[in-house]
């Protein structure tokens, strides 16, 4: 390539150079800056503040300020909105529900003492900041006994709520006619009637039934039936052998004649899978006697324990035993409340 | 920039001014003060041009600890330049270059002949008539202009031949048969 072509005399000012530029260059060169520049008067630095608010170090400072103010007040923030102290926010889901009396149409506030109602057509939902919501279903009646940071506490009179909860365990309870509902992380639903007859559904995480003394803990896929007069149902799972739920209803609320007992107990371990020895163990908190020695024969043929686990000691109720034997249904730990954070997603 | 000036050196010497360094800061006066007199140039009267290159600098002098990079320093100066000239427009409203024939030596007529090429780089859109004043004026070549100011190379190629361009079309409608 000729080094004219390989120039290109306005972008480089090389090669051969284009006359009407240079005509231009030479026109123009009276405009040209002197060389060297006119030297520059006193130089005044900018003052001292002017330096500090533009330095590096200011910048950092002024960062790390203002993560620590949102340090400071990002828990006192999300407390106040995770958790609501007093009363919450209640939404018509379907026809009228009442708030103490007055009907709703879109939503209202319900303080602590607050009552909502459900007629055959309407449903209402309690919206619990970010601890949780429940669902009031057609003809229910719930009242609101307790709101604060730690402890909402709801009665259950009649009817049926379906709650979703994320809350460390026993933030959120639910009084029934029969037992109290200790939420340990979980969705469920809850229904009962004025006499306290009902049904526990557990579709996430773990629910705790507590009556008196007695104390049950329900996993996720289980239900326990209620009954009137505090009388609390073994806890099964949903997908049991229908033998089985007829069997142990029996042996739960039937006659307590021993022949009928002894047989529905046969009828109930025939057809127990592997899994329903979760009900066994949970029998076994009362059984005795021969139906003690029935209860831990079938259940270990069905679910071995681990090492270390005897008959002896499952028959004397030890409860390090009976501990390491329902570790081996692989339910998961009610601690872990927290990873069922899905669970509580609309 | 000076040639051999590199681009480690372009950020010792800021930083050394930042810190109150005036040799530095003078040294980065001489690399840059024929840009920034470009610059001016495209849009102030020649005879306040020289008055308003040292402001410049005062005033960069003054506000730098504003600069974050210090590769920006080229453009940087150019954005200040920009601004006074655009002030010194405002104050004073003087569009004619009349009085820059007068400082002309030597031809009065190519004097006049030169006011009024520059008057008609100057009625160019702006991405032009800057780099075409660095170009024709300040003897700068392309390569220089792009390091200087901080436009990419493609950007002043494609602004100094559509700025020539339109400079020759503008030239022809004023006179048809003169030329340059």
């Amino acid at each position: 390539m000729p080094a004219s072509e390989a120039h290109d005399y306005l972008w480089d000012a090389a090669g051969q150079p284009e006359a009407e530029i240079v005509r231009l260059e030479q026109l123009l060169a009276h405009y040209r800056q002197t060389a060297p520049p006119r030297p520059l008067p006193a130089l005044e630095r900018a003052p001292w503040w002017v330096v500090l608010y533009w330095s590096r170090a200011c910048r950092v400072a002024a960062a790390v300020a203002a993560a620590a103010v949102l340090l400071l007040i990002a828990p006192w923030t999300i407390r106040r909105v995770a958790y609501p102290h007093g009363s919450c926010d209640a939404l018509c889901l379907a026809g009228m529900p009442r708030i103490n009396g007055r009907s709703i149409s879109n939503s209202a506030e319900i303080a602590t003492g607050g009552l909502v109602e459900t007629d055959s057509s309407s449903q209402a939902e309690i919206r619990i900041g970010l601890v949780g919501r429940v669902t009031v279903l057609p003809n229910s009646r719930m009242r609101m006994v307790e709101m604060r940071p730690g402890r909402y506490r709801m009665a259950l009179e009649r009817g049926k709520i379906s709650a979703r909860t994320l809350a460390p365990p026993f933030t959120f309870v639910v009084d029934t006619p029969g037992p109290t509902a200790y939420d340990v992380g979980c969705a469920f639903t809850l229904e009962t009637d004025e006499r306290g007859s009902g049904l526990l559904r557990v579709t996430s995480g773990w629910v705790q039934l507590e009556l008196d003394d007695r104390q049950i803990l329900i996993p996720a896929g289980a239900v326990s039936p209620l009954r009137p007069g505090g009388n609390l149902g073994t806890p099964y799972f949903e997908d049991a052998p229908e033998a089985f739920r007829v069997a142990l209803a029996s042996l739960d609320f039937g006659p307590q004649d021993a022949a009928k007992r002894a047989a529905a107990l046969a009828d109930l371990l025939a057809a127990a899978r592997s899994r329903d020895v979760f009900s066994f163990q949970e029998m076994l908190r009362t059984a005795s006697g021969e139906e003690r020695r029935r209860l831990v024969d079938r259940g270990t043929a069905l679910l071995p324990p681990p090492p270390g686990v005897t008959r002896a000691g499952l028959l004397r109720g030890d409860e390090a035993m009976m501990d390491a034997w329902r570790s081996q249904l692989g339910l998961g730990e009610p601690k872990r409340w927290w990873l069922d954070w899905r669970d509580i997603l609309p | 920039m000076e040639p051999g000036t590199t681009r480690t050196e372009l950020a010792r010497l800021v930083a050394a001014a930042r810190d109150g360094d005036q040799d530095a800061f003078h040294q980065l006066y001489r690399c840059y003060a024929r840009m920034v007199h470009g610059i001016l140039l495209a849009c102030a009267p020649h005879h306040a041009v020289e008055d308003l290159v040292q402001e410049v600098f005062l005033q960069a002098y003054r506000q730098l600890p504003r600069l974050r990079d210090p590769a920006a320093i080229g453009g940087w100066l150019a954005a200040i330049a920009r601004n006074l000239s655009r002030d010194h427009f405002r104050r004073t409203r003087e569009t004619a270059e009349l009085t820059d024939t007068h400082a002309a030596p030597g031809n009065p007529a190519a004097a006049v002949e030169a006011a009024a090429v520059l008057a008609l780089i100057r009625s160019l859109p702006d991405a032009y008539r800057e780099t075409l004043v660095l170009r024709l004026v300040e003897g700068m070549n392309g390569p220089e202009i792009a390091e200087r100011t901080g436009l990419s190379p493609g950007s002043v190629r494609v602004n100094l031949h559509r700025g020539m361009k339109l400079l020759r079309e503008r030239l022809e409608r004023r006179d048809p048969h003169a030329g340059v």
